[in-house]
């Protein structure tokens, strides 16, 4: 059985796991809990856990989709995911107080998997606030990480559309990355 | 709102079919100073495309753009930085205008701007889920975004006609989405891995994209 793990990570409130839902064929596995950082996002449950979500592409591969929880206190998941990974979908929540400071943190955390080219950004909430573009943000990741060109797309969680141009861009560059890499 | 001594407004010649707005597009991201271009045709409404804040405003929407659009002409002036003109109309992001321009500007010739045998890289990905497109533009740009290649080559790892490489590269162009190499650059090693068994190519752009496509068959997408 061949298996594609592939993480969605963001702050709380992003949408993770809503987009999880959108993809997987299964219903979510989804654990939640009240949240206890009312002031940071006014949701009355947030992932404290994982998600998890599967897309079946043969009777032989599978997609692994996980949504990795997004308070800090939760980061010693990240370290044991990100090992497995082929990808990562990072949500941005653009209505935050500082989305730019939230996908730096994340792409940080998971910069291996930056630099092996599977990395796609989706920003959610655009219609709430419009800036920063995705423009800028593919600007101030070009700056901080040049090793590889991430993708920075505007994003609705709720649509299946969009988060299948995002998937389908991230499995794009994995293969292409792998192709001029070889040997 | 326009800058002082910008009331001359200069016209250029009517034209059939977008290649002289393209060609003024993309002569108008070079400039230093912001502009605005006010495209006027025979066949749709007026279209404004403000450079100093990247957006546009049409009343038409884009999926009834025309493909050859009649008596096109093309008027540019200067505004005032920081004073963008028309805050009353809803302008709208200037990547999904320049991707359909430049898929009809010039058709599969190369865009005026650009030279036989250069090689591009992608620089930034344009916002796909903004922009109609096929699962073949996605696998050039993924191409793209990891070498510096020719039309001729890109179609060879992708799979593609040379043509709508090219047709490709002018919309990726047109937009600011690719730059071409600073100077004479040898070609990545797997396009001469490629060339070196033609009977192959064609399967090796299919099975180089193996992920990809079998994600495709399985949700969807053109």
């Amino acid at each position: 059985m061949a298996e594609h793990v592939i993480l969605v990570v963001g702050p709380m409130g992003a949408g993770k796991t809503t987009a999880i839902s959108a993809l997987s064929d299964i219903d979510t596995i989804r654990t939640e809990a009240v949240n206890t950082e009312r002031d940071v996002v006014d949701k009355a449950t947030t992932t404290v856990a994982l998600d998890y979500g599967e897309i079946e592409l043969s009777p032989n591969e599978k997609i692994r989709l996980y949504g990795v929880p997004g308070q800090k206190r939760f980061d010693f998941m990240w370290s044991i995911l990100k090992q497995r990974a082929v990808g990562m979908i990072v949500l941005v929540k653009n209505d935050a107080e500082d989305p730019v400071g939230d996908l730096v943190a994340f792409f940080d955390e998971f910069r291996e998997i930056h630099e092996r080219g599977g990395v796609v950004v989706g920003i959610t909430h655009s219609d709430l606030a419009p800036r920063p573009t995705t423009y800028e943000y593919q600007q101030i990741v070009a700056e901080r990480y040049p090793s590889a060109l991430a993708p920075v797309f505007t994003v609705d969680p709720r649509s299946r559309d969009q988060l299948v141009v995002m998937l389908s861009v991230l499995a794009a560059n994995v293969d292409s990355r792998a192709m001029f890499l070889a040997r | 709102m326009f800058a002082s001594g910008a009331s001359e407004v200069r016209e250029r010649p009517d034209t059939v079919g977008w290649r002289s707005v393209a060609t003024a597009i993309h002569s108008m991201r070079q400039l230093p100073m912001p502009m605005l271009l006010t495209v006027v045709s025979s066949d749709c409404e007026p279209l404004w495309v403000d450079f100093s804040t990247g957006r546009y405003y049409w009343e038409r929407p884009l999926t009834a753009m025309p493909e050859q659009p009649g008596g096109v002409t093309v008027y540019s002036q200067p505004i005032e930085a920081g004073n963008p003109p028309y805050p009353w109309v809803a302008w709208r992001a200037m990547d999904p205008l320049l991707w359909q321009i430049g898929r009809y500007a010039f058709g599969t010739d190369r865009a005026t701007w650009m030279r036989p045998g250069d090689r591009y890289a992608l620089q930034r990905w344009p916002n796909l889920t903004e922009i109609p497109h096929s699962t073949e533009e996605i696998r050039m740009i993924a191409t793209l975004a990891n070498g510096y290649l020719t039309a001729q080559e890109l179609g060879l790892l992708t799979g593609a006609d040379e043509p709508t490489a090219q047709r490709v590269l002018n919309m990726l162009s047109l937009m600011g989405a690719v730059k071409p190499a600073g100077g004479p650059l040898a070609p990545p090693a797997v396009v001469a891995k490629v060339q070196a068994e033609p009977q192959q190519a064609a399967a090796a752009s299919t099975s180089n994209f193996g992920f990809f496509s079998r994600l495709r068959d399985k949700m969807g997408g053109r």
